[in-house]
């Protein structure tokens, strides 16, 4: 399985950062707010949450392109996400933004973006439901990789008859709920089943370093 | 003592920063408590994104800025020798301020250093041209015998800000180039195309020296090194920016506000050594890193 890094409370201005490292891809999350939603017409009696994702101009192999319907995608997608496991009951007239920076892409990044938004808003003490982890896996040549890297993730069969596609899986530990499922591409039942199971099993293999590393920055926070 | 400045400072913003400067001055500290000669601890490191052709990042506490350098071939005429270089400074949404004088100010800023990279790269584009030698020679941009030359494109995110944006992004462009790296290229002698050659052997780029800046907060004659977003954000407008090869300085911008020609002397000598910690600092971490 691939080398996963993570640190938080980087930054200067928010009020939550953490950076995420799955192998090769490295992904910024910085959280801000809640604060006041500026338009008078947008109050809603419960908070909302504002996500931007955004690829860095060099985080890609080969030429540049246009990615911004890509990010726009994805941004809504981690929204989605995100609105239900945030407490947003506790900040009514507010909105959290919760922003991304992709700096290297190497396969898994939405999963990377999931597992850094968690950690993340933990550091912003942010109230919400359960930590979130996440996972993605690739059926390609009939064996399932878990975080796999981009070649993994587009490896179209020779003759077009195998199954290959991707799953993406964001998970909350205590409350056995997934929160986030995505699949692309082509996948038996039965492989997406034990894709399933194995995915799951892996969040709940990073929810224990997640917890540690939470509660010893928590603790050198209130240590002055 | 240090005094933590996210504890202190909110309450303290409701007051003019500039008192609280004064006041912690008078001890001979500044309000973090560094003194005015000293820069915060700063971290230098190159070469660890893998899909950008250079990449580089240096961090200053909670300041920091990532800059990324890809490279692409373009077609010229054969009268043509250098190549192309374009720079972009950002401040991506995870920086991002709501404020829209914030905005205003982080447009400011990204625009001053891209000009400071422009002319690093080709001096005299702005102002008129002196006897300044540019940091690498386009020239060498150009694949030999052919009308194709590569096309370096910079990007530079400042992924955290708190004050002396200038330093970071500098900085870790100066790393990015030094990390640098052009691939093999093969042309084809039918139709006159290149291919890259992934597996080909790589070449770096030359580089004339490797400048650092330096960025002072002017107050009332005082050098403040290395200034914080609140000191910034007090002495707005007061700031003086050096960058240095080492022995003499490259640029000197110095934006409002007086200064004498002793403290100017003396900021430039101070910049001299940055400099040359800097440089130091980035030659230690960029052996310790696998690419």
């Amino acid at each position: 399985m691939k080398k996963v890094y993570f640190q938080t409370g980087l930054t200067g201005g928010a009020k939550g950062s953490s950076y995420f490292e799955l192998g090769n891809s490295k992904v910024i999350c910085s959280v801000l707010g809640p604060h006041e939603i500026k338009k008078k017409s947008e109050f809603s009696i419960n908070g909302q949450i504002s996500c931007k994702f955004e690829y860095a101009s060099f985080s890609h192999r080969g030429q540049s392109q246009d990615r911004s319907s890509k990010e726009a995608e994805i941004s809504d997608l981690i929204k989605t996400a995100l609105e239900s496991v945030v407490c947003l009951e506790m900040f009514p007239k507010a909105i959290l933004d919760i922003n991304f920076l992709v700096l290297e892409e190497d396969g898994g990044v939405i999963s990377a973006a999931l597992n850094a938004a968690g950690l993340a808003l933990a550091d912003a003490s942010i109230p919400m439901w359960d930590l979130i982890t996440s996972s993605c896996a690739s059926l390609c040549d009939n064996e399932i990789k878990i975080f796999p890297n981009q070649s993994d993730e587009y490896c179209p069969s020779n003759d077009g008859l195998d199954m290959e596609g991707n799953v993406v899986l964001a998970y909350l530990i205590a409350s056995n709920q997934i929160i986030f499922y995505h699949t692309d591409g082509v996948l038996s039942k039965e492989s997406l089943v034990d894709a399933n199971k194995k995915l799951i099993d892996t969040c709940k293999g990073m929810q224990a370093q997640f917890k540690s590393h939470l509660l010893k920055s928590f603790c050198e926070k209130n240590k002055n | 003592m240090a005094v933590d400045n996210t504890i202190i400072a909110n309450p303290l913003k409701l007051l003019k920063y500039t008192e609280v400067l004064e006041y912690s001055l008078k001890g001979g500290l500044r309000p973090d408590g560094r003194t005015p000669g000293e820069a915060r601890e700063a971290a230098i490191s190159s070469g660890f994104i893998g899909t950008a052709n250079g990449s580089g990042c240096m961090k200053l506490d909670r300041t920091s800025a990532v800059c990324g350098i890809k490279v692409e071939l373009s077609k010229v005429p054969l009268s043509y020798t250098k190549g192309n270089f374009s720079c972009k400074v950002q401040f991506p949404a995870v920086c991002s301020v709501n404020s829209r004088k914030g905005q205003i100010q982080q447009t400011d800023i990204c625009n001053s250093i891209e000009l400071l990279i422009s002319e690093l790269i080709e001096p005299g584009i702005i102002n008129l041209p002196g006897t300044e030698k540019p940091l690498i020679k386009l020239e060498d941009l150009r694949i030999l015998d052919t009308n194709w030359v590569w096309n370096l494109d910079a990007n530079v995110l400042c992924t955290s800000y708190d004050g002396n944006a200038t330093d970071v992004c500098i900085g870790a462009f100066v790393a990015a180039l030094k990390s640098l790296e052009l691939p093999a290229v093969v042309v084809n002698k039918d139709d006159g195309k290149p291919l890259i050659d992934e597996n080909g052997p790589r070449t770096g780029l030359a580089l004339n020296s490797h400048p650092f800046s330096t960025t002072f907060a002017l107050y009332d004659q005082i050098l403040l090194m290395d200034p914080t977003g609140l000191e910034e954000e007090a002495l707005f407008g007061n700031s003086l920016t050096i960058i240095s090869d080492g022995k003499e300085p490259i640029k000197v911008s110095k934006s409002g506000g007086s200064i004498s020609a002793t403290k100017l002397r003396e900021a430039i000598n101070i910049a001299n050594i940055r400099q040359a910690t800097l440089f130091q600092l980035m030659m230690d971490n960029g052996e310790s890193i696998d690419k």
